[in-house]
């Protein structure tokens, strides 16, 4: 029978348009393709936690993903970026979180058999919330005691996030500011409720992937 | 508006946008710009409130934002500073603490029972006799308090917001602006906020006739705005300061959580009043003030005065009247030598009679106390005592009062500075600072403007060099030159007590000699007997004034007297703001919609929502004994999502286990479960699970669902301790666990996976991995409910296939969904306690038999040598199961009720439940080893006076063979 998957969260409204990702419902949009890229030139939220993810612990975790042809961030709180769009974050020395790319793609296949010794694999169900546009800065200014302003572009910061443990990561290469938010999921709706009802304040609407990567489309 | 000026420079009113409001009913006009203090004195309008106490009138006095009585309630909104309430079209503004109208108060009627009411009158009255103490408080609830609270209004949240910065400049004066501009200029980020709606501080009424002042201005603005890495926050009130330069900012939005590298205060200095007869009467203020209503909102102040000085700025003050018409009667100098200055030598050619050691020993009133119609003013002697013998009458309707200034140091003393008082200004001023705080301008000292646009550059670039700019060049310090700005004590004796020290609480001077005649001859005690700056201002005017009088009277000098302690807030901030935006987040588990769309009730489990049972509320009870039932009888299914869940890996992980858990864990096979228990460093219980090894590395490990957060972080502690090559990931919220349980779990689970669930290939006690409905698992063979079940772990977000796959296929089967309380009620039967719900903080493990899982012989465990010695000593207490005869009991007994034996407690109830499979009330309790015996009986107090009868039961209640889990 086939997987389902599915988000933490609850939407306000069905999505106009969904794409399966690994078995989970990615919205595309909600309203209207183009209104939702639109703002997101001002300010919007995106759920992504249909995202495939996976972790990686162990003194060994580095060599095997490295045989995996999978990139090692430098230093800890480091990322990378990972074929279709996915990311790497370096969470400790022998620690590593993988996230595929809006498709779907970009994670490494576990292998037949084991794992080789000192390489444990880590279950990562995290909840991914993006923030996106002019004001995205804005609406963590009410959620997070961190200043955004002089953070790093692609490096992680773990904080906290409406009353939630997260990691924050600034994105570069996009138009206007991004952040995507990791989270544990069983706190997904609390924190998408607090960050929906921040953007709304500022009139940013929960938007479909599409709005933030426009090839979904 | 009879008093409204013509156009002044740089006024702050806009004369195109006029505005209706009301007043006490009454309908007024004013202009955008405009406060409600300076909009109602501009329509002749002179009583803005009634004193606290006594209810005296009493009007404009500070305009400076802490005009404590003149407070206002505007719609649900109350206790709003009319000298800070911003005029808007249609304002609906009345006086709060009058009974009829402010204009005639009724209760004015306690001005003169004045002499029954001193200060501290209630700690010694009203206590006999006691009967009538019910009397007294009634009555005086009834007068006491300003504005009525308004129960039913609800405001919506009002976002909090974190900001940063470099250096957070506090105060837009002379000083301040020239330090924002400086650090700017150095390449500071630097946030400048200031409480007025306009930049500029003294700029914009005490130096509004000097051209270079302005000009130097305007300058200071054309060049602040230039700067990109200025923000300038204007109506932003900087009213807290915690550690780290943590420093809570207010404006009319919300509450801004500021965290500044460095501080630089520049907020000024509160104008003090003189003592004297009558000194609170409407008509009578600061000098300050007059000034701020003519310059900025384009108001007189008076038409015929008198200036009561004491410094130079009451001879600019004159200046400045004198310029707009005011006829100036007298300037009263309580300086013998008066004013050697250019200054003085201005004021004595426009012809103003200036009286040199004199004093204004009394204002006259009219009949009512609402008007000044006059004033006596009297010379002093030598030891500045006025002569009133020797009086002159002065015919007058306004007084402006420039005889000192006190600096507005909260923050500073929040920060952590100390002050020194220093002669040459008669002014406590900064002696000590913390690394990273800065002082500039009046707060510091320094009283001439250009004085004060160098101090902030100083300290601007003292702030610089501080944050790491090294290549700043220092600015030499300044100081105060010429007579001081403050007299050494405005504060005349008269025998008509209405000479107020304190105008918030109506505390006159008699006040506080009678506090130190009863021996307050400290300032801290003075505060707490009279009340002095306890008021709403926060003794802003009066705590200066307090400390001059103690002094005196302690024969003291004002260092030596010191000041009271400054906390946060210094300004009243409206509760609503400090609310803000909650955030209380709270866990759910992957299958929360699930639940409710079931129609569950949910519960609040920790952080977690849980379904407490499936159906209406009203049908709590018989509900959850249906749920029970089914488990018992066929299969039932909920979802324990909540438990915590860690992954303990490595070469060490057994090693690290054998530590953590009393248990032994090097031994244990592959594909086997064991119980874990494990204590803190003082033998208490901490923590409950099963330990399933996955691989000779690989541990999985179960925590509760309160404590697993903790647990967790325990784990990480004794790992950095032990230094074993171990890795520990917390899984909890990124897998479900689904537990199927009941005789017929077997049958519905085995449809669904590949795993053998049979008895031989997967006993009880055992772990498998495998697929449930297509899904990567771990299926651990557990029975906390005390039936054949399966705890069924997987990925989150697949939880809700595989429920509905397990719910589908269980319909064969009668298989019905169970919430927290059924379990609770199931595991209760069996006898399983929950740690965190049956143990205390203080639990161990001999007192809740669970000393069979302590391993023998184990050399070391975290709490073994504690257990040890705990072992030696007899037990005082023991965890035992007992049953009620009658569930019908009531009040039925509850968790924590206490057991009694006589009158003596000798235990308490840790779980119990009304209804049972067994068909009575069960529960578990603390007892006293003594009453530990099977069918020993007890009392349950349930109630004063009331009490049910429980006894003692051997555990568990249900299955005592376990032949049902296995």
């Amino acid at each position: 029978m086939p997987v389902t998957r599915t988000s933490p969260l609850e939407y306000p409204s069905p999505p106009g348009e969904s794409r399966d990702v690994a078995g989970a419902s990615l919205p595309l949009w909600f309203d209207d393709p183009q209104r939702e890229r639109d703002a997101a030139q001002r300010l919007v939220l995106c759920d992504l936690s249909a995202l495939p993810k996976a972790g990686y612990k162990g003194p060994n975790s580095t060599a095997w993903l490295r045989e995996q042809q999978i990139p090692i961030p430098a230093e800890i709180f480091d990322t990378d970026a990972l074929a279709a769009g996915g990311v790497i974050l370096k969470v400790s020395a022998d620690e590593f979180f993988l996230e595929a790319g809006p498709t779907g793609l970009g994670l490494p296949t576990p292998p037949s058999t084991a794992f080789p010794p000192g390489c444990f694999p880590v279950v990562r169900e995290d909840s991914t919330l993006v923030l996106c546009g002019a004001q995205a800065n804005d609406v963590l200014q009410q959620v997070c005691g961190y200043d955004f302003s002089t953070a790093i572009l692609d490096r992680a910061i773990f904080t906290r996030v409406a009353g939630v443990d997260a990691a924050v990561l600034p994105i570069s290469g996009f138009p206007q500011p991004l952040v995507k938010i990791w989270s544990d999921r069983s706190y997904a709706i609390s924190l998408w409720n607090s960050l929906g009802e921040i953007c709304a304040d500022f009139g940013g609407p929960i938007v479909g992937a599409q709005a933030l990567f426009a090839e979904l489309l | 508006m009879t008093s409204r000026l013509p156009p002044q420079p740089g006024e702050w009113i806009d004369r195109d946008q006029p505005l209706e409001f009301h007043f006490e009913g009454q309908a007024y006009q004013g202009f955008s710009g405009d406060v409600l203090s300076s909009a109602l004195w501009a329509n002749d309008v002179h009583v803005l409130g009634r004193s606290f106490k006594y209810h005296r009138p009493r009007g404009i006095y500070s305009l400076a934002n802490h005009d404590a009585n003149a407070l206002v309630s505007v719609g649900s909104r109350t206790n709003l500073r009319a000298d800070c309430l911003p005029l808007e079209t249609g304002l609906q503004a009345s006086a709060v603490n009058t009974v009829g109208s402010v204009a005639r108060d009724r209760l004015a009627v306690m001005g003169r029972l004045s002499r029954f009411l001193p200060v501290g009158f209630y700690y010694k009255a009203f206590h006999t006799p006691r009967r009538l103490f019910p009397f007294y408080e009634n009555q005086m609830r009834k007068v006491a308090g300003l504005g009525k609270i308004d129960s039913q209004y609800r405001e919506g949240p009002s976002a909090k917001r974190y900001d940063f910065c470099d250096l957070l400049i506090v105060g837009a004066g002379p000083a301040g602006l020239s330090a924002a501009v400086d650090a700017g200029e150095q390449g500071l980020r630097v946030l400048l906020v200031d409480e007025n709606p306009h930049p500029g501080g003294s700029f914009s009424w005490q130096w509004r006739e000097h051209a270079e002042a302005q000009y130097q201005f305007e300058d200071l603005l054309h060049r602040l705005h230039s700067l990109d890495n200025i923000d300038l926050r204007l109506g932003t009130l900087a009213a807290g300061c915690y550690s780290d330069y943590w420093v809570a900012l207010f404006d009319s939005q919300r509450m801004t959580k500021l965290r500044a590298h460095a501080v630089l205060v520049a907020s000024g200095c509160f104008e003090q009043p003189a003592v004297f007869q009558n000194n609170d009467v409407p008509g009578v203020m600061l000098g300050s003030a007059a000034q701020r209503l003519v310059h900025r909102y384009a108001v007189e102040p008076f038409s015929r005065g008198v200036i009561l000085g004491a410094n130079r700025e009451a001879y600019r003050l004159a200046i400045d009247l004198a310029a707009r018409g005011t006829d100036i009667t007298a300037l009263i100098d309580l300086r013998p030598d008066g004013e050697e200055s250019p200054t003085g030598s201005h004021v004595q050619a426009l012809g103003i009679p200036v009286y040199r050691g004199y004093t204004i020993y009394q204002a006259e009133t009219n009949g009512r106390g609402t008007r000044l119609t006059g004033v006596v003013a009297c010379p002093l002697n030598s030891q500045g005592q006025p002569q009133p013998q020797a009086g002159i009458k002065f015919s007058c309707d306004g007084i402006a009062v420039s005889v000192g200034w006190a600096p507005d140091a909260g923050l500073l003393y929040q920060a952590g500075a100390r002050f020194q008082y220093q002669a040459a200004v008669e002014q406590f001023v900064p002696h000590s600072l913390p690394s990273g705080l800065f002082a500039a301008g009046r707060v510091n000292g320094i009283f001439a403007w250009p004085d004060q646009c160098t101090d902030g550059q100083r300290a601007a670039r003292e702030a610089a060099i501080y944050l790491g700019h090294t290549d700043v060049e220092p600015t030499p310090t300044v100081t105060h030159q010429g007579p001081s700005p403050s007299h050494p004590y405005p504060i005349f004796s008269h025998p008509g007590k209405h000479n107020f020290v304190d105008f918030d609480e109506d505390l006159h001077l008699r006040d506080f000699t009678n506090a130190h005649q009863e021996g307050y001859d400290n300032i801290e005690l003075v505060k707490r007997f009279t009340t002095v700056g306890m008021g709403p201002s926060q003794g802003k005017l009066s705590n200066m004034n307090a400390i001059r009088i103690l002094a005196r009277q302690n024969h003291a000098s004002i260092d030596a007297t010191g000041t009271t302690t400054s906390r946060p807030f210094q300004h009243p901030v409206p509760l609503g703001k400090l609310a803000g935006r909650r955030f209380h987040p709270l866990r759910r588990t992957p299958l929360d919609a699930w639940h409710r769309q079931a129609g569950a009730q949910m519960t609040h489990a920790g952080s977690w929502l849980r379904p407490e049972h499936y159906g209406p509320a009203d049908e709590r009870d018989a509900a959850i004994l249906s749920e029970a039932q089914q488990v018992r009888q066929h299969v039932g299914l909920i979802d324990v999502s909540t438990l915590g869940k860690l992954q303990i890996t490595g070469p060490d992980a057994a090693e690290f286990l054998e530590r953590i858990y009393t248990g032994r864990f090097h031994k244990q096979t592959t594909g086997r479960l064991r119980y874990g228990l494990a204590c803190d460093e003082t033998g208490t219980v901490l923590e409950d699970g099963v330990v399933a090894r996955l691989a000779e590395d690989h541990f999985y490990v179960t925590a509760t669902s309160g404590g697993s957060g903790a647990f967790y972080r325990e784990l990480l502690r004794w790992r950095q301790l032990f230094q074993l090559n171990v890795q520990i990931t917390n899984l909890t919220g990124q897998l479900a666990a689904l537990n199927l349980a009941g005789p017929e779990s077997r049958n519905v689970l085995q449809e669904l996976t590949s795993v053998d669930l049979s008895g031989d290939a997967f006993p009880y006690l055992g772990v498998r991995r495998g697929t449930v409905a297509g899904v990567s698992a771990t299926l651990l063979r557990v029975g906390f409910v005390g039936e054949l079940g399966f705890e069924i772990h997987l990925p989150a977000s697949s939880a809700l296939h595989v429920w509905e796959q397990l719910y589908e296929t269980g319909r064969a089967f009668d298989l019905k969904p169970f919430g927290v309380e059924a379990q609770r009620l199931l595991r209760l039967e069996k006898g399983h306690l929950i740690v965190g719900h049956d143990t205390d903080a203080l639990t161990y493990p001999a007192e809740a038999d669970l000393t069979w899982a302590i391993g023998k012989n184990k050399s070391f465990f975290v709490g073994a040598r504690s257990l040890e010695i705990l072992q030696r000593r007899p037990l005082t207490r023991q965890l035992v199961g007992f049953r009620l005869e009658n569930p019908d009991v009531t009040p039925f007994p509850e968790e924590c009720h206490l057991i009694f034996e006589g009158e003596s407690i000798v235990g308490r109830v840790t779980s119990i439940t009304r209804y049972s499979n067994l068909k009575h009330p069960l529960g578990l309790a603390f007892i006293h080893p003594r009453l530990a015996a099977s069918g020993s009986r007890f009392q349950i107090r349930t109630a004063p006076g009331r009490c049910v009868t429980g006894e003692v039961c051997s555990l568990p209640f249900y299955d005592p063979d376990n032949l049902r889990q296995q």
